[in-house]
């Protein structure tokens, strides 16, 4: 049976909402005049011809002779699974990561990805962690002078 | 006589040590993202960015050149090994190169993969040498009703080279055309898009959104796959072409350097296109084309050959007339912006240490390449047995540090992120990241160009046909434009239609 809601109808839909937004807000900002055109004059007009490609795209994707690539549901093809964990895992890092310090964020986030991703040893992933962040921070604050966070937690700030 | 003062002067900046540490370290990185998939140049470039904020311009513009022109010749190893690509330029050896490995004849493929990429490399050096004095001497000439409809053009020819859908890629064009506007209008100093968020009111970063896009979303959309790959165990001695290999790949060498460096040079062109060009080129006039795809030597020689030129090329549109042709150029545009210098025609004589240092580096560059790529071979086929399933937490966070280290705010973490879940998004929906990349990166150059344009005719749009240069830019634009609704040229498209980047 045929997915009610196409992948390709829905993102044209999404892309035509948003460059109606993007006209809206450089609407906002001021067009100015042809002689001196205003801070939204441009993007008034780049979301204009957005709104234009979306919509032939958007009844592009209803047309019976509709792309195939793009007949599927819009969710049907994802396998959220290790994505959704990964970003997560990962956006959990960069809430962690001021408090705790580099050193100790990256060695957790190494462990528990070698450990759980496609799942290593522990010999593998605490030694491989431990390594990988010891070389990072010998690399690149060490030897190039970046500036990782040392943890506010750990150092009392 | 001049040019050859002026790279005695490249010479002697190239050949100081730091640089040529740099140098060094360019190349390898470079070799090393081009032997494991799943890091493209446009990634490792923005992860290195940061790191040259601490050193000279010359040092850091030469690292980061390496790693482009160093990745072409990497890319060719994990093809003919591994039958993978080590990045976007070199799909097509997988072709030929994987057959003659399976036919016991890697060492020769290697070979002539990284011969024919010196030569190439070298000559488009030397043609950028001599072609960058002129074209920036005529490209003093350029106005802002020029610089917008060529921006224009090199935006069109990037939609037109797409993959799928150019509709799409005309969206992902003005999207990046508008997230290049965030910020503080550089006219008026109005805030756009900025939400009330200080971080975003210099804009967003061109090095978390490219590692975002081209990074983070590589390494998801590889989660979704079985993270094993298969490494063909071939015998890699020998790597010196036989008799016979140099017959017929002298040819494919020679008409490669030419299509290469000259596709380089056009804008929205590049080492991805130029390499597939070459082999159809050269199948096309090969005297035994049934033996393309089975192992023929003129496959892996002409593609490996033109995008090496084309690399080379790419640097003539970025500093003669500060117009990035691609997005690996657009990353380099980002460098020399961040080092407070602004390539164009007035680099050479503003910048001469600069501009020709970069040149020679990339002479001593191809060499150090030559190398690294034929008697430490050995050393790269060890790295493809490392397996993705170690290499992608470590890809990860280099990233993390990549985009952190920009400016040292976890606003571009989250930002990176972002546009990491949105990279993979687009690429299961058929919408390319490079116009969007481009877009972003011109967008504002863009909008400038077209404002001053305006001011200067009292707003008369006539100004862009007026002028002969930016008319012959909008009609190849328009061209190309109409062309896809024609069934033959639509053919073509299709036949020629890959992913920069």
């Amino acid at each position: 049976m045929a997915p009610r809601l196409r992948a390709d109808t829905f993102t044209a839909a999404l892309m035509l909402a948003l460059a109606i937004y993007i006209a809206y807000e450089g609407h906002d900002l001021g067009l100015g005049r042809a002689s001196d055109p205003g801070s939204g004059y441009i993007q008034f007009w780049t979301g204009i011809i957005m709104a234009g490609l979306s919509a032939i795209l958007l009844v592009q994707s209803v047309l019976p002779s509709a792309d195939k690539s793009g007949i599927g549901a819009p969710f049907a093809d994802i396998r959220w699974g290790k994505v959704l964990y990964v970003t997560a895992l990962l956006v959990a890092y960069t809430v962690a990561l001021e408090y705790l310090g580099f050193i100790i964020t990256t060695f957790i986030l190494l462990v528990v990805l070698f450990k759980t991703v496609e799942p290593q040893g522990w010999g593998v992933s605490l030694i491989g962690s431990a390594l990988t962040t010891g070389v990072a921070w010998l690399v690149f604050v060490y030897w190039l002078g970046q500036q990782l966070p040392s943890g506010s937690l750990l150092s009392g700030d | 006589m001049e040019v050859l003062s002026s790279l005695w002067l490249g010479f002697s900046v190239a050949m100081q040590p730091t640089n040529l540490m740099f140098c060094f370290a360019g190349v390898f990185i470079g070799t090393l993202i081009g032997v494991l998939p799943g890091i493209g140049p446009v990634a490792a470039m923005s992860l290195l960015l940061p790191i040259t904020f601490n050193i000279t311009p010359e040092a850091g513009i030469i690292m980061l050149a390496g790693i482009y022109y160093g990745s072409m010749y990497g890319g060719s190893t994990t093809s003919i090994l591994v039958n993978i690509p080590g990045e976007a330029a070199s799909v097509i050896t997988c072709l030929d190169g994987y057959q003659m490995a399976r036919q016991g004849r890697a060492g020769p493929a290697l070979g002539m993969a990284a011969i024919g990429s010196f030569i190439a490399g070298t000559a488009a050096v030397v043609g950028l040498m001599f072609l960058a004095p002129t074209m920036s001497a005529f490209a003093v000439k350029f106005g802002p009703a020029e610089y917008f409809s060529l921006m224009v053009l090199g935006l069109t020819i990037l939609v037109w080279l797409s993959q799928g859908s150019v509709i799409k890629a005309l969206v992902m064009a003005c999207l990046g055309v508008v997230l290049g506007l965030v910020g503080i209008d550089s006219i008026t100093a109005a805030p756009r898009m900025t939400y009330g968020q200080l971080q975003l009111l210099d804009g967003l970063g061109l090095v978390p959104i490219v590692m975002g896009l081209f990074g983070i979303a590589e390494i998801l959309a590889n989660l979704e796959q079985k993270l094993d790959r298969h490494i063909f165990e071939a015998n890699v001695k020998g790597l010196m072409p036989t008799k016979e290999d140099w017959k017929r790949s002298t040819g494919p060498i020679a008409r490669g350097t030419v299509l290469g460096f000259l596709l380089g040079i056009l804008p929205g062109g590049g080492a991805v296109i130029s390499s597939f060009l070459s082999y159809a080129l050269e199948k096309k006039l090969s005297k035994h084309p049934e033996q393309f795809g089975k192992g023929a030597i003129e496959g892996v020689a002409g593609p490996e050959t033109a995008n090496n030129a084309a690399a080379g090329g790419g640097f003539i549109p970025l500093l003669t007339l500060g117009i990035p042709p691609n997005v690996v150029m657009a990353l380099l545009l980002g460098a020399f912006i961040v080092h407070g210098v602004q390539p164009g025609p007035l680099l050479m004589v503003q910048k001469p240490d600069l501009f020709w240092g970069v040149v020679a580096s990339m002479y001593i560059g191809n060499v150090m390449l030559l190398v690294l790529n034929m008697p430490l071979i050995g050393m790269w086929v060890q790295l493809l047995k490392v397996p993705y399933k170690i290499l992608f937490p470590m890809i990860l966070l280099f990233c993390l540090i990549g985009a952190y280290s920009v400016s040292n705010q976890i606003f571009d973490v989250y930002l990176m992120l972002g546009f990491g879940v949105l990279g993979w998004l687009m690429k299961k929906y058929g919408y390319e990241p490079a116009p969007l990349v481009l877009a972003f990166v011109l967008g504002p150059m863009l909008e400038n160009n077209l404002r001053k344009a305006l001011i200067l005719s009292r707003g008369e749009f006539g100004i862009f046909l007026e002028r002969p240069i930016s008319l012959v830019c909008l009609i190849a634009a328009a061209l190309l434009l109409i062309s896809p609704l024609l069934p033959s040229f639509a053919a073509k498209r299709k036949e020629m239609a890959t992913e920069e980047g």
